[in-house]
């Protein structure tokens, strides 16, 4: 399984929409992504992981090193998550208390 | 690459490169829903499994592009129980740190590493990390096939 990541501006913020499976393999993919988007002055992004199937603490590390890079731009990083099986793995190590989590984009637009 | 594959055992030994941590998690997955383990317990199982191979991966790799990692998964009562095997015994306690094979080393993959451990304690029922003399490495797991079974 690949990793597919899709790129789309929307208002202020920079929307990025993940399809496949996140891990050692793949994440390197996230972090170009994010990195790039940063570079380019994008400062308010949305993760939505509605269509991930698999996320491993690689993925986690990628999106915690993501929100350092727009943080210190004054900016947000914010996750839309659907799947139980993902927000277990932000539960479990603490992160869902650290990133603006929503079930949709609209939902976490408003908070970004 | 080498590997065995029946309804409820499983074995592969593969080389230390990221690419072939999906094979792992998915080829126990694959096993586990021949033996009717609950779909929230195979999800867990695929996490625990890419856990343990990326730290796996990554302390062989630093080793030789040789050094095998070792994956055994076994259905026994109502368990599943996965053991896997690299050589980062000389890193002391725990889940070491270290570069990626494909050059994917950053502030960020050392929170990786302290994200790991954590996470496969949070999935697992029983977790053991030995370390034999030669530096060799062993992670077990023992995940109960339904959520609900107690061991």
């Amino acid at each position: 399984m690949d990793l597919d990541v899709k790129v789309d501006k929307q208002d202020r913020a920079t929307v990025l929409t993940l399809q496949g499976e996140i891990d050692v393999y793949t994440a390197p993919r996230l972090r170009q992504a994010i990195v790039d988007l940063v570079e380019k002055g994008e400062r308010h992004l949305i993760v939505d992981m509605e269509k991930v199937d698999f996320l491993d603490s690689t993925g986690l590390g990628v999106l915690v090193g993501g929100l350092k890079r727009v943080k210190t731009k004054e900016g947000s990083l914010s996750i839309v998550i659907t799947q139980d099986k993902i927000l277990k793995i932000f539960e479990i190590t603490g992160l869902d208390r650290v990133f603006p989590i929503g079930t949709s984009v609209d939902e976490v637009r408003i908070e970004s | 690459m080498t590997g065995r594959w029946d309804s409820e055992e499983l074995s592969i030994d593969f080389p230390p490169k990221a690419e072939y941590v999906s094979l792992a998690r998915h080829a126990v997955a694959a096993m586990a829903r021949l033996s009717s383990v609950a779909d929230s317990v195979v999800e867990d199982a695929k996490l625990a499994v890419s856990e343990a191979c990326t730290n796996a991966v990554t302390s062989n790799a630093r080793l030789s592009e040789e050094e095998p990692v070792r994956l055994r998964a076994a259905m026994l009562a109502d368990s599943l129980v996965v053991e896997v095997v690299d050589r980062g015994g000389a890193s002391p306690g725990g889940l070491p740190a270290g570069g990626h094979s494909d050059g994917f080393s950053s502030q960020e993959f050392s929170l990786e590493t302290n994200l790991s451990l954590p996470l496969i304690r949070g999935l697992v029922d029983d977790l053991e990390i030995l370390v034999q003399d030669d530096g060799e490495r062993v992670v077990r797991m023992r995940l109960p096939a339904r959520p609900d079974d107690t061991a």
